[in-house]
């Protein structure tokens, strides 16, 4: 029986003591649970359980089900001597199954590992212990830089080793060339067939060169697996053992005549798989050009005020709240709002809006975007991993490191092709040996070693991965940015885009249009009124009045008692009375009659202006209306989206009317208007209930339950931080075109992921029986191979040249 | 290992090879008994055919 454990979790959420014991009382219902104690001050809650009945996921589960969250620590460590898929499955498998493991996800292109675990009853030293049992390092991911260079010694290694091996297989190349009957008269030495000369040359080869097949078979057989590497080995091995069993056969039986040795083929194997890794690592290098881009975009140092004198300091030096001088031509070096100075900005890299955005005091600066023409003194709010930029190589690293469905599938298959492939060659031999050419070792071992070399499963591993890289890569590039392989999979799928009106399908700048009063109150007094009562309210539509008035210098009076009636108006106290500005519902709420101006606002609502009434001292003192202008671009990415058969709705608070006239300018297929901010989560849960796949593209706040609830959540990148956060989509530029471009990517990048799998398993798989029955020589398998790994890998490399329709 | 230092000793090592083997046989390791292109390959179109390799 096993001992009772003790474990602490940290715990997020509980905002008073009540939380605590309703968290403890729930942990100790727990069958098997013996004790159980929250610590509210310290947020950790300590269990003491039986193992055999109960496990730390069973507390995690409840802590989630009574609306807490358990803390996880997250790190990602390097993984080094991984030689395969099945390397990347076993380091996953052990590490998933440890205690305190949340989450371990092996990214075998990237030879990382992003581990989520809880602290307290697990350590990086355990891991990095068991991963060491297992005959691999885990190492804290040190800097980009010296990954990089590690990367760059390990290809020149590489490269080295290939050559060495290319130089002693080439003399037994050429003897095997001169076999045939065509190629007969090429000169070849006779040294050459000398079956000694052969294994002088072939030996360093076989353990020099391949030395790095025999480690990672022994850690894989050590460990009751096999790998790409035992197939490399024991197809090698057999080759090179079985020529040494012919030479010394020959020698004895007075070396006449010339023995077929098989030197030949283990060489050329080896070499050519070493030149198959070798483009595997340069390619696997150049699908995370992306993450290089991008960090190149910034600024290496930046000029600061310091103690009144100006100094260049490196970008890492810069603290919050710095002053820092941007001249013109300069990048901006840290995100943070313009304290002097003014200047146009180009914000290309970072919105995609090619024209030079002009920036004055107060307003905001984005990092790595470029001053044009003006002096500019920024005082910055974010630095190092905080800014905009930073948050971006996050997303994207991110979304690379993560697997796609799919390829969870294709690590189980290549969990157990190898022994598989194993029992193929096996079986192979058995039917040579005793069936086809019953006693005749070579003609049985022969078919045997080729099954064994051609069917290595090193190209199912990087099928996925190598796309999932290059396309979320070229996404970021285009400025969109999944934020997991899953999102860059599951785009493609989509049949019903939800647009949110204000910000999305328009600017979300509105401007104010026209101004009716009623009754014996003038223009420039209604204009009054309005202003001075929005002047308290953060609504775009607000704020388009309080411009409306400052453009026709009215000056504002204070009004008190300021309340927002949510999706129907505000309500404020002017001079002692009640006014009301709103919608059609607040005024009737109101008991006010507005028979008087309905043509009119019908009028005005039919040319998609949104109208708001005012009412004061229970009477209709008149009517403002402002207009929100349609995005140049929205009509023709509308177009494309219907190109794609998909279904479009607009989704909005404001009324039908105003709706429509949107609707019928941009051409959308359904309007869903009069929708209050929390009920858009629900439409969008009526229309998943229709059977339908959903996108919600929005920007603002209210947005984000909507993007959280929908199958994927597209943040529009002009938008808030919460709907980015709440998103799994983020649409740096805030046009519609890119809600297209990311269908296109994730459908281009999908494809790309399936021909890559056809490159590595169909082919490999399709060659097994062709081999089996003898029909392909050892080497040719191992030419195949290293063609399979380096096919799959260019395929994937073909993402990042990807060209959208529209810049087609 | 720098690559110049894998190339190079490639190259000793193939060179030391054909040196032994021209001292340990006394032959000359460039000599081609084959170079009539009868003999040779009237046996390898007999050893190609029977073992089906392409």
């Amino acid at each position: 029986m096993e001992a009772k454990k003790e474990v602490t979790l940290p715990i997020e959420g509980m905002t008073c003591a009540a939380c605590a014991t309703r968290i403890e009382k729930g942990l100790k219902r727990v069958d098997g649970v013996e004790d159980a104690n929250v610590n509210f001050a310290i947020e950790k809650s300590t269990i003491h359980y039986n193992p055999e009945q109960t496990s730390v996921a069973d507390f995690e589960k409840k802590i989630e089900q009574l609306g807490y969250h358990v803390q996880h620590e997250k790190q990602t460590f390097d993984v080094e001597g991984m030689t395969c898929a099945a390397c990347a499955n076993r380091i996953e498998k052990r590490l998933n199954k440890m205690d305190g493991v949340t989450e371990a996800n092996v990214n075998f292109a990237l030879e990382n590992v992003a581990v989520e675990y809880n602290e307290n009853q697990v350590t990086s030293q355990d891991m990095m212990e068991v991963v060491k049992k297992l005959g691999y390092a885990l190492k804290p991911q040190v800097s980009k830089e010296e990954t990089s260079n590690r990367k760059e010694e390990e290809i020149r290694h590489q490269t080295g080793k290939f050559i060495f091996s290319a130089i002693l297989t080439l003399p037994l190349l050429w003897t095997m060339v001169t076999h045939f009957s065509f190629t007969s008269f090429i000169y070849s030495p006779d040294m050459l067939m000398n079956p000694w000369v052969q294994l002088a040359l072939a030996t360093p080869v076989q353990f020099i060169a391949g030395k790095q097949f025999y480690i990672g078979a022994y850690k894989a057989l050590r460990n009751k697996s096999a790998n790409m590497d035992v197939l490399v080995a024991l197809g090698t091995s057999v080759a090179y053992l079985y020529s040494i069993f012919l030479g010394i056969e020959w020698q004895i039986q007075g070396a006449a005549g010339m023995p077929e040795l098989y030197f030949e083929a283990a060489a050329v194997i080896i070499t050519l798989v070493l030149l198959g890794k070798l483009f595997e690592v340069r390619a696997k290098g150049r699908t995370g050009q992306a993450i290089k881009k991008l960090l190149d975009m910034q600024a290496k140092t930046a000029r600061v005020i310091r103690d009144g004198e100006e100094l260049e300091i490196a970008i890492e030096e810069v603290a919050v709240g710095d002053q820092v001088i941007v001249r013109p031509g300069e990048k901006i070096p840290v995100d943070g709002a313009i304290v002097k100075g003014k200047s146009a900005v180009d914000e290309s890299m970072i919105t995609g809006e090619s024209i030079p955005i002009d920036k004055n005091i107060g307003d905001t600066a984005i990092g790595s975007t470029i001053n044009k023409n003006g002096m500019l003194t920024i005082e910055a709010t974010k630095i190092g991993k905080d800014t905009a930029l930073a948050q971006i190589v996050k997303v994207v690293e991110e979304a690379q490191g993560s697997k796609a469905d799919i390829q969870r599938v294709a690590d189980r298959v290549s969990g157990i092709f190898v022994p598989v492939v194993v029992s193929i060659a096996i079986v192979t031999f058995l039917v040579w040996y005793f069936l086809v050419a019953p006693g005749d070792l070579r003609a049985a071992l022969v078919p045997a070693i080729t099954v064994l070399v051609i069917a290595c499963p090193c190209a199912l591993g990087l099928a996925t991965p190598t796309s999932v890289m290059a396309g979320s890569g070229r996404a970021a590039e285009l400025g969109v940015l999944f934020k997991g392989g899953e999102y860059l999979e599951n785009t493609r799928l989509i049949e019903t885009i939800v647009l949110d009106k204000t910000g999305t399908v328009t600017k979300g700048e509105p401007a104010l249009t026209d101004v009716v009063p009623q009754g014996d109150i003038i223009k420039e007094e209604l204009l009054k009124m309005a202003a001075s009562a929005e002047k308290h309210s953060e609504h775009p539509l607000a704020e388009a009045i309080v411009k409306g008035a400052d453009e026709q210098d009215i000056d504002l009076i204070e009004t008190t008692d300021f309340e927002s009636v949510p999706g129907a108006g505000i309500q404020v106290t002017w001079e002692g009375e009640p006014l009301h500005i709103g919608t059609r519902k607040l005024m009737k709420q109101q008991n006010i009659e507005i028979d008087s101006i309905e043509e009119k606002m019908i009028e005005l609502e039919a040319a998609g202006k949104t109208a708001m009434l005012i009412g004061y001292r229970g009477a209709l003192a008149g009517m403002v209306a402002v207009a929100d202008t349609v995005k140049e671009t929205s009509k023709e990415a509308i177009e494309r989206l219907h190109e794609q058969n998909l279904e479009v709705i607009l989704l909005t608070g404001d009324n039908e009317r105003t709706a429509q006239a949107i609707a019928k300018e941009v051409g959308v297929d359904r309007v869903i208007a009069e929708v209050l901010p929390d009920q858009k989560a629900d439409e969008i849960k009526r229309l998943q209930q229709e059977g339908k796949k959903v996108a919600m593209v929005g920007d603002g706040i209210n947005d984000a339950p909507a993007l959280a609830i929908a199958d994927i959540g597209m943040a529009i990148g002009t938008g808030t931080d919460v709907a980015i956060e709440a998103a799994d989509v983020t649409l740096m530029r805030g046009d519609l075109h890119s809600v297209a471009d990311s269908i296109e990517l994730s459908a281009k990048t999908m494809r790309n992921i399936k021909q890559n799998l056809f490159f590595a398993f169909a082919y490999n798989s399709a060659s097994i029986p062709v081999a089996a029955i003898g029909l392909l020589a050892p080497w040719v398998a191992g030419a195949a191979m290293a063609c399979s790994s380096v096919s799959v890998v260019l395929n994937a490399l073909r993402l990042q040249r990807l060209k959208l329709k529209r810049e087609a | 290992m720098a690559i110049k230092k894998w190339v190079s000793i490639g190259i000793i090592y193939v060179c030391a090879v054909v040196i032994a083997y021209g001292v340990i046989t006394g032959d000359n390791p460039f000599e081609s008994n084959d170079l009539e292109p009868h003999d040779h390959a009237a046996a390898q179109v007999v050893e190609v055919n029977s073992t089906d390799f392409i």
